[in-house]
């Protein structure tokens, strides 16, 4: 009965952070504001510059939070021997490139600190998937790793070619790859070697192997057995169906270093999941541990689910001065413990609709 | 069944053409009418026509699973799409253009005229070029010429147009031809449909 008294973002919420809760993840409640200074400094890692600012009361310069994982690894306290395993859900605000304002984010997601090994990645893909299949059961899980690409990248010096050949990665462009790579007189093994790596797209065992053949250095093959361990274990637990392996998936560069991941929704038209593995910003904050993480976005959601009820309540009340003011109440409280939503009123509303009208 | 948005005009009408060739017909869009939504169920495939500066929303938001654009509108656009193919259709260049003597006085900001702010800027910015931008939406070769400019970033085909104004293209910025996107959402659902098109028009370009 409350479920359907709770709008679908409410359940979902609910059911995530039950989720959540249950893998003995505890929940992380972050402060409204952070001082500026700390976003400034890592710029870098936030994914818009645009971040609103103002003056506090002492005068020092506050944000309203671009970002959840920045403030996370910042006030950690997780070292190795000390896993920190925290969920939040959180607003966030950032520039939005199409409408040129502001807008608030709303996230729910999870972060594992300290030291992440085999299980606790394949947990973190888990829930993933699990949060995935609370939104609906038509979802898929992309992941790749940071490492098969950018040991491709290792050797190019030139920031902007980097940049234009990454961005070609993200959108499976082969045909401006190859014009960028010869523009930047790119080796043609290295070339080659990215356009099969865009290539490689499909169910998590299937990529492996064609992933294979690929491997060349001791960086992708430590990056090939990261996910082939995964692959095993998630394989065992029998899960890995809906988890496919598309490595055009590039997360930040500057943020992830491991596994990535995005989740999709059929009839979304973009991921509502994205995170992964991201030591690079906890180094950027002198802290030796591993972290991981994932966030939801619950905006594009709204979309997804019309909450369209066609009545606003199942029981209108009407009562004027005659009636009996007590016999009003008891009467609703009645309708209301059958499980009814019961509106009590003098006038009806406007616009409001009603499936059964009293007039007591 | 697939949604594919179409450029109203010449470019739309090639695409469709070699749409039909690999079996994705639906004759009624050759009609002449104000439709603008067309649907074949037994191919299993809805077209819409829209403008072709609107056909990377129209796919970026999912309302169409792929879209045929020029490469000037997703560079414009930055969308966050697939780019999966050129199509080595409406071949042109994206170039910074002026008066056939200009010279540039780099003592003070480049007035750019153009229809293409954020190629301008993203341009400049490499050359690390300080620019004043002036977005104007047609006519942009007399803006140099009436002094309104220093020079226009603008597409030039032929370079005829430039040379009936008195202009000459100073540097080239890219090469633009119009490419097959895709939703990336759409794209994990319905990836076979889609690579199956990719396939069939790669195999076109070579005919």
């Amino acid at each position: 009965m409350l479920k359907q008294l709770m709008s679908t973002e409410d359940s979902i919420i609910y059911s995530l952070k039950t989720l959540y809760k249950k893998s003995g993840y505890s929940e992380f409640k972050m402060r409204r504001f952070e001082e500026y200074s700390m976003y400034a400094q890592n710029k870098s890692f936030l994914m818009s510059e645009d971040i609103i600012t103002f003056n506090g009361m002492g005068g020092k310069l506050l944000a309203l939070k671009p970002d959840v994982t920045l403030s996370i690894v910042k006030n950690t306290k997780a070292d190795t021997d000390n896993t920190e395993k925290i969920f939040y859900r959180e607003s966030v605000f950032r520039a939005d490139k199409q409408s040129h304002e502001y807008k608030e984010i709303n996230q729910i997601g999870l972060e594992v600190l300290g030291n992440i090994d085999k299980l606790a990645t394949v947990e973190i893909l888990q829930l993933a998937m699990k949060s995935l299949e609370v939104v609906s059961p038509d979802y898929i899980l992309d992941i790749s790793h940071m490492g098969l690409i950018m040991s491709c990248l290792d050797d190019l010096e030139q920031a902007q070619a980097r940049e234009e050949i990454l961005g070609c990665i993200g959108s499976k462009n082969i045909h401006d790859l190859k014009n960028i790579c010869m523009k930047y007189s790119v080796d043609d093994d290295i070339s080659d070697r990215i356009v099969k790596l865009v290539g490689v797209g499909a169910d998590i065992k299937n990529a492996l192997e064609m992933l294979k053949p690929l491997i060349i250095s001791d960086g992708m093959k430590n990056a090939y057995d990261e996910l082939f361990e995964i692959y095993e274990l998630l394989n065992l637990l029998g899960c890995s169906d809906k988890i496919r392996i598309d490595l055009s998936l590039i997360n930040d560069i500057d943020y992830y270093n491991g596994i990535v991941m995005k989740g999709y929704i059929k009839g979304i038209h973009k991921d509502i999941l994205s995170g992964g593995r991201y030591d690079n910003l906890t180094q950027k904050f002198n802290k030796s541990i591993g972290a991981m993480g994932f966030a939801i976005y619950m905006g594009d959601l709204l979309y997804f689910y019309s909450d369209k009820n066609d009545y606003d309540a199942d029981v209108l009340i009407l009562y004027n001065e005659n009636s009996d003011l007590s016999a009003v109440v008891y009467e609703a409280e009645k309708l209301r413990s059958e499980g009814r939503i019961v509106r009590v009123d003098n006038k009806i509303p406007k616009n409001f609709k009603y499936l059964e009208l009293e007039q007591l | 069944m697939l949604n594919v948005a179409l450029p109203k005009g010449r470019l739309g009408n090639k695409v469709y053409n070699m749409l039909e060739a690999i079996g994705y017909e639906c004759k009624e869009i050759m009609e002449d009418s104000r439709k603008l939504i067309f649907i074949n169920e037994n191919t299993g495939v809805k077209y819409f026509l829209v403008k072709p500066s609107d056909v990377a929303i129209y796919v970026e938001y999912g309302a169409a699973d792929i879209g045929f654009v020029g490469k000037d509108i997703l560079l414009e656009q930055s969308s966050d799409v697939y780019e999966l193919l050129d199509l080595g259709l409406g071949k042109c260049k994206m170039a910074v253009a002026s008066i056939n003597d200009f010279r540039d006085d780099p003592k003070r900001p480049l007035r750019v005229a153009t229809k293409f702010p954020n190629i301008a800027r993203g341009y400049y910015d490499t050359k690390n070029r300080e620019i004043e931008i002036i977005k104007l939406s047609g006519s942009i070769e007399i803006a140099p010429v009436l002094g309104l400019s220093d020079v226009i970033v603008d597409i030039v085909e032929t370079g005829k147009t430039l040379i009936e104004n008195g202009l000459s293209v100073v540097e080239d910025i890219v090469p633009i031809s119009a490419r097959m996107i895709a939703n990336k959402s759409s794209y994990k659902f319905k990836e076979k449909e889609i690579e199956k098109i990719v396939t069939e028009l790669k195999k076109g370009e070579y005919k």
